[in-house]
């Protein structure tokens, strides 16, 4: 495995390989999130919710990419002048890949199982009777998900990093302080669509 | 052989004391500063060269480096930087 290149694919493939692949990616990852009914109701949101549409989920992942891609370009152009956009609108598309392989982890059936055993257990208001296995199942899913959320912020991370040469702290906390306001933004654009 | 830029004692910047003619032997002293190029790392230098070599076409050296066009350009702002550092340095 090529870990450099997962982690940073920016340094070694150019802009149209890297832009087709994360075309290729937001449409395939909006096609699985309505066949597992998946929203992305925010920059880094993955939720469930039933009647999902391809159309209604490619909607989202493209005002996220586009609201991220706008934020962090004038970033970008403040701290390089020579940034260019289509670096930082390939950043924001290859971001989003690990949300598409989270809403997989997110509907798995053990999961559903788990998830009906404790709401049942709340409407009873008894004590939750969690197995060992569904502990584990649990434990591991979370880090996974957690591992996930990593690995997007840092492509972004080194998307932007690539793309503007940033490195001095004061750039990154802003940068970090975008994926923020990105967040923000997409929940008000999208609660308004 | 690389010729050394930087005194590995002190890591201050080295100059030319002697030059010598291979054909009559004949030797020169003196206190010469090191062209800028010769100051760079041996990487540097060589990125210079590609870049001259493949008509001032970053889009081409990273091409041919394998590289994406950000990274090569990130080198050379990099290198560009070095540069005017070690030409206020003298």
């Amino acid at each position: 495995m090529n870990w450099p290149i997962l982690i940073n694919p920016f340094n070694k493939f150019s802009e149209k390989q890297l832009f087709l692949f994360g075309v290729a990616s937001t449409a395939i990852g909006s096609y699985l999130a309505s066949l597992l009914s998946v929203t992305f109701d925010g920059a880094i949101d993955v939720h469930l919710c039933a009647n999902t549409t391809f159309l209604q989920s490619l909607k989202e992942n493209a005002i996220t990419i586009l609201l991220l891609s706008v934020l962090l370009y004038i970033l970008g152009k403040v701290v390089n002048a020579k940034t260019r956009l289509i670096d930082i609108f390939n950043a924001a598309l290859l971001f989003r890949v690990p949300f598409y392989l989270t809403s997989v982890l997110v509907t798995i059936p053990a999961l559903k199982d788990i998830q009906e055993s404790l709401v049942k257990n709340a409407q009873k208001m008894t004590s939750f009777n969690l197995k060992a296995t569904d502990v584990i199942i649990l434990l591991c899913l979370s880090g996974m998900l957690i591992a996930l959320l990593i690995y997007a912020i840092a492509l972004l991370y080194n998307g932007f990093k690539t793309a503007t040469n940033i490195k001095q702290m004061v750039h990154k906390v802003f940068f970090g302080l975008a994926i923020l306001a990105a967040e923000i933004f997409c929940k008000i654009i999208l609660s308004l669509l | 052989m690389k010729m050394p830029a930087i005194c590995p004692s002190c890591e201050n910047l080295l100059r030319v004391s002697q030059m010598k003619c291979d054909h009559c032997h004949t030797e020169v002293n003196g206190k010469y500063e090191l062209p800028l190029y010769f100051k760079l790392a041996k990487e540097d230098q060589d990125f210079i060269l590609d870049f001259f070599l493949s008509s001032g076409s970053i889009k081409e050296m990273a091409k041919q480096a394998g590289n994406s066009y950000p990274t090569m350009r990130n080198k050379m702002d990099d290198l560009i930087e070095k540069i005017n550092q070690l030409k206020n340095r003298l």
